[in-house]
């Protein structure tokens, strides 16, 4: 199994959970995944996730200039979204924990 | 003007620039509508632009294979932003369709009010335009140039030196050409040639235009926020490009003078050369602000002692159309001009700035 199978599952998960720490546009989602292990994460990866996270109305985007000049999206979390991410996490916490136990060998 | 991307491609170097126009000649060729390329490339424009700030590799934003990554970044594309490309082709032809049968209206109208007793029905008068002709030939050019660009991408992707820009003259050029063989092979000849009477036409393409309008009224918002004007832009530009021009011309002026065997100036020299020559510069302001009315009053002036003109009526029109142009473009060039000398004056005073720190140290 590719390990982007795995990571699409739960990509989604951790881009909602960078921008409900507040407001932040792409190139610093990347950076701040990247900072925490997700290190062969592309541009090109990231844009279809922020598309359909928007599409699902589970983030906002505004939109002004960047310091470079080009304009510049900026996501943030909305009432929706944090509700999900709320749902997101808990469920994962519990895959987690079952993925754990029969990985490790551990009997229920 | 919009505040596009593409105004800002230039600002990358190197690899950066490189893997950025090699991207962006992909995605154009996969025609897509401007909106979704311009929020896509956008982004990913700024990302690039960062990461060249902070020195971080290319290959981290795009992987080893950026063809791979390409074909990821274009696997994002629905079908809906295609049709998109397509409708805003039409539209554009929609509205050569419209001006050319609004002119022609207004010519049957004028042609009635002349017509000196011959009979011009206004609602037959048929327009020799070809328009079935027009269409099905623009139809079928910008399909095949889709196709042969799709074709050509590859070898387009290998090239890594053409930019987005070549890109598109090359599109266009290649839509024009298969546009005039389409109409010289099918539609020259006078057959498939439906005469339609031009208000017909008019309304039609209003039609269009109207329905095209009211369906993308929040698209057409999006780019009417995104607009920059152009003088607003060029002064940016300006005043952007200071500091680099004066370390530029600091270069200059010392090599022309060790050529002369005069000695060089430092650095605090020359800052206070740019102060004197600023300062000259602002005293002489006057000229720019008398300069517009001196070239239009001696023109008017010219006309009416040479009688350069047929009636005081149409110099009247003239000068009525021409003035206007002449003062908004004056203007353009006075708010380039003053914005060149704001950023020069923040430049001057932050060097000095810094000379005064030094010494003082």
């Amino acid at each position: 199994m590719e390990d982007s199978q795995l990571l699409r599952g739960i990509l989604e998960g951790c881009v909602l959970a960078v921008i409900a720490r507040g407001e932040t546009y792409g190139y610093e989602i990347l950076a701040e995944l990247e900072k925490n292990g997700f290190e062969n994460l592309l541009e090109g990866t990231l844009y279809p996730v922020l598309t359909r996270l928007e599409k699902k109305g589970l983030i906002s985007c505004r939109k002004a200039k960047s310091p470079f000049g080009p304009i510049r999206k900026y996501y943030s979390i909305t009432e929706d979204g944090q509700q999900y991410f709320d749902e997101f996490k808990k469920n994962y916490e519990k895959i987690n924990a079952s993925a754990q136990r029969i990985l490790q060998g551990e009997e229920a | 003007m919009r505040d596009s991307y593409m105004l800002y491609t230039d600002k990358l170097e190197g690899e950066y620039k490189e893997v950025f126009q090699q991207v962006d000649s992909y995605v154009t060729a996969e025609r897509i509508d401007e909106d979704t390329q311009e929020a896509y490339m956008g982004q990913l424009l700024d990302a690039f632009l960062a990461a060249q700030q902070e020195g971080k590799p290319v290959e981290k934003l795009v992987g080893k294979d950026v063809e791979r990554f390409c074909k990821s970044f274009c696997e994002d594309f629905t079908w809906k932003t295609k049709l998109l490309a397509v409708v805003d082709t039409w539209k554009n032809f929609a509205w050569v369709i419209f001006i050319m049968s609004t002119l022609e209206v207004f010519s049957v109208l004028y042609a009635m009010s002349v017509s000196g007793g011959r009979e011009i029905d206004f609602w037959t008068e048929p327009y020799e335009f070809n328009f079935i002709g027009y269409f099905l030939a623009f139809m079928l050019a910008s399909i095949l140039a889709a196709i042969m660009g799709r074709l050509i991408r590859k070898a387009m992707f290998q090239m890594k030196k053409v930019s987005m820009r070549v890109w598109q003259i090359i599109n266009w050029f290649g839509t024009a050409v298969i546009f005039l063989i389409m109409l010289v092979v099918f539609f020259s000849d006078g057959t498939n040639f439906v005469q339609f009477p031009g208000w017909t036409l008019m309304l039609g393409s209003g039609v269009v235009l109207l329905i095209y309008y009211v369906l993308n009224r929040k698209r057409v918002k999006e780019r009417g926020e995104a607009k920059v004007k152009f003088w607003d832009k060029v002064a940016e530009d300006v005043a952007e490009d200071v500091p680099k021009v004066k370390v530029e011309r600091f270069v200059r002026i010392n090599k022309r003078r060790s050529k002369r065997g005069k000695p060089a100036l430092s650095w605090q020299e020359y800052v206070l050369k740019e102060d004197k020559e600023y300062q000259v510069a602002m005293k002489l302001d006057w000229i720019i602000k008398v300069l517009p009315f001196l070239i239009v009053g001696g023109s008017i002036w010219n006309d009416i002692s040479n009688q350069n003109f047929g009636s005081w009526v149409e110099l009247f029109i003239m000068y009525g159309v021409a003035v206007p142009i002449f003062i908004l473009w004056m203007r353009g060039l006075n708010k380039g001009y003053y914005s060149s000398m704001e950023a020069q004056r923040k430049w001057i005073d932050a060097e000095l700035t810094k000379i005064e720190e030094f010494k003082g140290e």
